[in-house]
């Protein structure tokens, strides 16, 4: 019977149910597509060696550069030697997705995937030689590049492009998203490698060889601990998409707050009657548990569908960066598990059930019998300052005390709830104010009404107010972030060319004969060494006109340049420094090709190219080991064309060179940085959509409560269309409000985001200039336009009752 | 309303929101984990069975000669490298002993160009010890392809990476060791060069090039170490067996496996027998054998001359049942054997699964031990 009751309410506001089911929808949906990026970018980082050589694979390299194959060969016949799977990776393109080209031979210790050995070519062609090059890959690349098995695909590779004809990998896991795997010979023949492959893969169970006979020259680690430093690599990244999904249910709560206290106003009469008909509190209370559960269930399911539809989508937009800047790969598409989906199903209940619980208080303090109730607001500024400032003063102290990451969210967690806690009094106190201001205008009137509802309303006013404040904060991060990128590199790049190998990198006799060039002053080197355990050391040779690309954040700049060029000292970069605690004056212990030697920091510079950081070395401690290096500056004398050393370099570099103007490298890394943070956009305006549903929904169920004061006006003669602009106006006040409180808001998120989350989580620091006005002045008018566009609801609701059956309803 | 509009509209909005919940389901089970089908393992008939038109065909008897046909002969898309063996240890433990080279020809026009990797074969080895008194059949496949020298036969060695047969003055040193087994083992030809069928060429099937190039030494003295997990070297030594084969597509269609005995009778007579069976299970007429006697001259047993009747069957894990015990009647050599496996899972778990076991045979009428071998069974599902 009381299912029924419920049911014949539902089919009469369908809107509401709908609103509701939305905004948990709307919810879940973010926390599932973050929770599923996050694991996009974990599970799949370099785990292609598992699986391919199975659980705890075994990965050999060369300590620098690929292993000659004459190498692998004699590897492969030592007694008792595993069967190095050898392995070649080639960074492709097809049709604009980044992907890996893995060249293996299958007939080794290799994980069979269903491919016949006895074929004509095992990872290739399957017994059809016309057929051309096979790349076998999951279902899920597939999907992603849009292909059948069978299809042909052209690889956008430097040494040209590559046709291949794509098969379905069975039985792989997402560690070989976005790989294609060709067979080891038709991927040195079409990528221009004979003569080298890059890593040998082996099964866990050769650990022993290889600790007892694996030669010295070579550096070998387990699947693992690779993976292990791609986790650490992207962990700043991850730490910030959990921040900004719990932003987002936050937010996501605050709706279905909204929308069910929405219902439950809507439906005291109805209560009053099922109470004055002897409907114990129990069962009402039971009632409206299950019906927030159905709601609930239904919510989180579409939310969950739509969170991995949503992870897709992002996975799309990050993919890219992520390649570029941490040379990994994320998965193909996002890879819910089981466990996951009943985790979030289950939180969006537990979410459901906990809001409604105050709803239920509500219901069940409505006497039988009586139509209505009014329940005086209490007053909010005495009962949130003690609390607001309690949570102010906990997240200021667990920033200061603890330099974690964690600490530096949940802090900036805290604080933000604290002053969100005053926001509606806040708010509620300037619209007062402005209603005083305006007098007895409509406007006038329309904002007094509002301040009788901010019981209903604060919520929605407090949600709409923090996804401002979190869009134009992290907009005006992002865009001070972005001009502090562009201002380093501009300094940096000091030279008028920059020269590079077409493939591999430049002797000493070709540096020698660029610096020859007519037209050239001076030239600078770069050599990058990577030792055993990851780090990265640079090896600079740089003339007088580089240094000053350098930009000091420790150390004195003229005695930082002496002990530099004389090989006495090293710089490290920030992030460099921040990660191992170092400081001007400590000593280090850098691995050079000639062995470790204890160094002694001078100077600490700025650099946002990497957020594991490097060493900076003056070339001249390689000593004889000087080696090929990976790129040339090139610096013209002050009369020289710079079109002309371009001609000339042409002609010298008999198309082995590639060169790149300052501009260029500067707009790419621009490019790069865009890519990085279209992600933090998207979330921005995810944050901003859930907070504008909140809105209406609070408005929607304001517009209902105050439905007496509503049908007066009308019998008072307000027009209908008088009545839908005061509601509009409302809407624009609560907007007005929540953006006057974001402001200063997002001026404590940007210098919190710029100060205290970026160096802690990538390393580096900004520059702590003041916030651009750009984000506020995008998102200003876009707020103010959507709210007045998301006022027309209720102010249609509303202007459409008719007064007479308003008042008896309220009578 | 009426109460029963009302409750029809209930019972429908129940079913949408029911069908909406559905949905969602469906779709989240499509998405949830990964396709992780296990590769199918290969068929070994079909393996033997077909053969691009490129490959040369064993079209009729040809003379052969040696030491160089023990070394590959490229063109031909399989051929194997087939030692087994019964042996024993100081203490009369009894050990089943395999090792197998496969190639398998790749066709010339999947060559790739500029490329170290180019193989014309692609090489499986197998190793098998049976410990018949602690029940464990160990066995190791390996594949290499037939580039880097990481692979190859010559006249001289046979071998796939670290597992090698070189050839000694009086037979093969075979040494393979695997993770947690190996062998050791000098095997000497106490018996000349046997060519079943027509003077090696062993028909098949019906087609022309249904036929391999066949030779075995039925007789091998072994004697050496294996090494065995858990245990120290042992030191071993028995009798061994040596096939040789090679051809392109030699069965003929509608072949589904076939049963093959390799027998060392205590009267020293060697007898090889072995039966292709059709897809209805019944043996072609393409059957065959082939009786060496102790001094080793050899005949031919046609397929009217034996037969071979399953007696017991053993059903592995996967519900394949083998045949692992037979009743082998030869009447014109007086032969009515009954040949039972030293232990019944000595099934071939890898890329091909098959059966290849020790067996022990026996005089039916007396039930009197008078022998010892090997038996494969092949094509079972």
């Amino acid at each position: 019977m009381l299912t029924r009751f419920v049911h014949a309410f539902a089919r009469r506001q369908p809107a509401q149910f709908l609103l509701a089911v939305a905004g948990i929808a709307a919810g879940i949906a973010v926390v599932t597509g973050v929770a599923l990026l996050r694991g996009a970018l974990l599970d799949s980082l370099d785990d292609a060696a598992t699986e391919l050589a199975g659980t705890d694979a075994l990965i050999v390299r060369a300590e620098r550069g690929p292993l000659p194959v004459p190498r692998y060969a004699e590897l492969a016949r030592m007694p008792g030697a595993p069967d190095w799977v050898p392995v070649i990776r080639e960074a492709v393109r097809a049709d604009g997705v980044r992907l890996e080209a893995v060249g293996i031979d299958a007939f080794s210790a290799a994980r069979r995937f269903g491919v016949d050995p006895a074929a004509p070519s095992p990872a290739g062609r399957s017994g059809a030689p016309a057929a051309g090059t096979v790349a076998r890959t999951d279902r899920a690349t597939l999907d992603l590049l849009g292909l059948r098995p069978g299809d042909r695909l052209t690889l956008d590779h430097e040494a040209g492009p590559v046709e291949v004809v794509v098969q379905p990998l069975d039985g792989a896991g997402p560690g070989l998203d976005r790989r294609l795997v060709l067979d080891i010979a038709d991927a040195q023949a079409a990528f221009g490698r004979r003569g080298t492959v890059d890593e040998l893969l082996a099964p866990a169970s050769a650990r022993r060889w290889i600790l007892e006979h694996l030669p010295e020259d070579l550096a070998w680690r387990t699947a693992d601990e690779r993976r292990e430093s791609a986790r650490q690599l992207t962990s700043g990244m991850r730490a910030n998409l959990a921040a900004m999904s719990l932003l987002a249910l936050a937010t996501g709560l605050f709706v279905v707050y909204s929308v069910l206290n929405f219902l439950a106003v809507q439906r005291r009469p109805l209560f009053a009657t099922l109470r004055g008909l002897g409907l114990t509190p129990r069962r009402l209370a039971g009632l409206l548990l299950v019906e927030s559960l159905v709601l609930g269930l239904v919510g989180s399911a579409i939310g969950v569908v739509l969170g991995t539809a949503l992870a897709d989508l992002l996975l799309a937009l990050i993919a890219d960066p992520v390649n570029e800047i941490y040379g990994q790969l994320p998965l193909a598409r996002s890879d819910p598990s089981a466990g996951l989906v009943l985790g979030i199903v289950g939180a969006g209940l537990v979410a459901a059930m906990l809001v409604a619980v105050p709803i239920v208080r509500e219901a069940l303090d409505v006497p039988p019998g009586r139509m209505a109730h009014e329940r005086r607001p209490p007053p909010l500024a005495r009962r949130v300052v003690p609390a607001a400032s309690a949570l102010v003063a906990a997240g200021a102290a667990w920033v200061a005390l603890d330099a974690r990451l964690v600490a530096g969210l949940g802090g900036l967690f805290l604080v933000l709830a604290g002053l969100l806690l005053v926001v509606p009094a806040l708010g509620f106190g300037a619209l007062r104010i402005a209603a005083a201001g305006l007098g007895r205008s409509l406007p006038g009137h329309a904002l007094t009404l509002l301040g009788a509802g901010r019981h209903r309303l604060a919520p929605g006013l407090a949600a709409l107010t923090l996804a401002l404040a979190l869009s134009i904060g992290m907009g005006a991060m992002i865009l001070g972030f972005r001009t502090a990128v562009d201002d380093w590199v501009a300094k940096l790049l000091r030279a008028d060319l920059y020269v590079s190998a077409t493939t591999g990198s430049l002797d000493a006799e070709r540096v020698e004969r660029l610096s020859r060039l007519e037209g050239v002053a001076a030239v600078s080197t770069v050599r990058d060494l990577s030792a055993r355990d990851g780090t990265r050391v640079t090896a600079y040779r740089l003339p007088e006109a580089a240094w000053g690309g350098f930009q000091w954040i420790a150390g004195d700049p003229e005695s930082v340049r002496e002990a530099f060029l004389s090989g006495r000292a090293i710089a490290v970069s920030e992030p460099f420094a921040r990660r191992r605690g170092l400081s001007v004056g400590d000593e280090l212990s850098v691995p050079l090709p000639l062995g470790e030697r204890k160094m002694r920091v001078a100077g600490v510079f700025r650099d946002y190219s990497t957020d594991r950081g490097f060493i900076a070395v003056d070339a001249s401690l390689l000593g004889r080991a000087r080696g090929p290096v990976g790129s040339v500056g090139l610096y013209l004398a002050d009369d020289a064309s710079r079109e002309r050393v371009i001609s000339r370099l042409a002609e010298a570099g008999d198309g082995r060179l590639d060169w790149i103007t300052p501009e260029d490298i500067r707009s790419q890394s621009l490019a790069v940085f865009d890519r990085t943070f279209r992600i933090s956009w998207a979330m921005a305006v995810l944050v901003a959509c859930i907070a504008l549903v909140a809105l209406v929904s609070a408005l929607l169920a304001h517009g209902l409560e105050r439905a007496r004061e509503y049908a007066t006006l009308r019998a008072l003669g307000l027009t209908p269309r008088r009545l839908g602009a005061l509601v509009v106006v409302q809407t624009l006040g609560l907007a007005c409000a929540a953006l006057a409180l974001a402001v200063p808001l997002a001026i404590f998120v940007h210098y919190a985001l710029t100060l205290v989350i970026q160096p802690r989580a990538f390393g580096w620091s900004l520059p702590a200039t003041l916030p651009p006005a750009a984000p506020f002045l995008w998102v200003a008018p876009s707020a103010l336009a959507l709210a007045a566009l998301a006022g027309l609801a209720p102010a249609w609701r509303v202007a459409r009752r008719r007064p007479a059956e308003a008042l008896r309803g309220a009578s | 309303m009426t109460g029963t509009a009302g409750g029809r509209a209930l019972k429908r909005d129940l079913a949408v929101t029911g069908l909406v919940l559905l949905a969602c389901v469906l779709w989240l089970a499509g998405r949830i984990g990964r396709d992780d089908a296990a590769p199918a393992a290969l068929d070994s008939t079909a393996l033997l069975g077909t053969a691009p038109e490129s490959f040369r065909r064993v079209t009729g008897p040809e003379p052969l000669s040696f030491p160089r046909d023990h070394a590959a002969h490229p063109g031909f898309r399989s051929e194997w490298w087939y030692f087994t063996g019964n042996l024993f240890d100081a203490q009369g433990r009894r050990y089943g002993l395999q090792f197998t080279l496969f190639r398998f020809g790749l066709p010339e026009d999947a060559l790739p160009e500029g490329t170290d990797f180019s193989a014309d074969a692609a090489w499986m080895a197998h190793l098998a010890v049976t410990d018949v008194e602690t029940g464990r059949f160990l066995h190791r496949e390996r594949f290499a392809r037939g580039a880097l020298d990481l692979a190859g036969a010559t006249e001289q060695r046979w071998w796939l990476r670290d597992w090698s047969a070189r050839r000694t003055g009086g037979g093969w040193r075979l040494a393979a060791e695997a993770d947690t087994f190996g062998v050791d083992l000098d095997l000497r030809a106490v018996k000349p060069v046997v060519l079943p069928g027509e003077r090696g060429y062993s028909r098949k099937g019906p087609e022309p090039g249904n036929a391999s190039r066949y030779y075995q030494i039925p007789r091998l003295e072994a004697s050496g170490r294996l090494r065995l997990p858990g245990r120290e070297t042992v030191e071993v030594s028995g009798l061994a067996w040596l096939d040789r084969e090679w051809g392109s597509s030699q069965l003929g269609p509608g072949i589904a496996g076939w049963d093959w005995f390799a027998l060392q009778l205590d009267d020293g007579r060697d007898l090889m027998l072995y039966r292709l069976r059709t897809d209805d299970g019944e043996a072609s007429r393409f059957s065959s054998g082939t009786l060496t006697e102790a001094d080793g001259s050899f005949r031919t047993l046609g397929a009217q001359s034996f037969s071979l009747t399953p007696m017991r069957r053993w059903t592995d894990g996967l519900g394949v049942e083998w045949p692992v015990e037979w009743r082998v009647r030869v009447p014109e050599a007086g032969l009515d054997l009954k040949v039972r496996p030293v232990m019944d899972d000595q099934r071939w778990d890898a890329s091909v699964i098959y059966w290849e076991g020790a067996v022990d045979a026996e005089d039916t009428e007396s039930g009197r031990a008078v022998g010892r071998g090997y038996l494969e069974l092949s094509g079972y599902r």
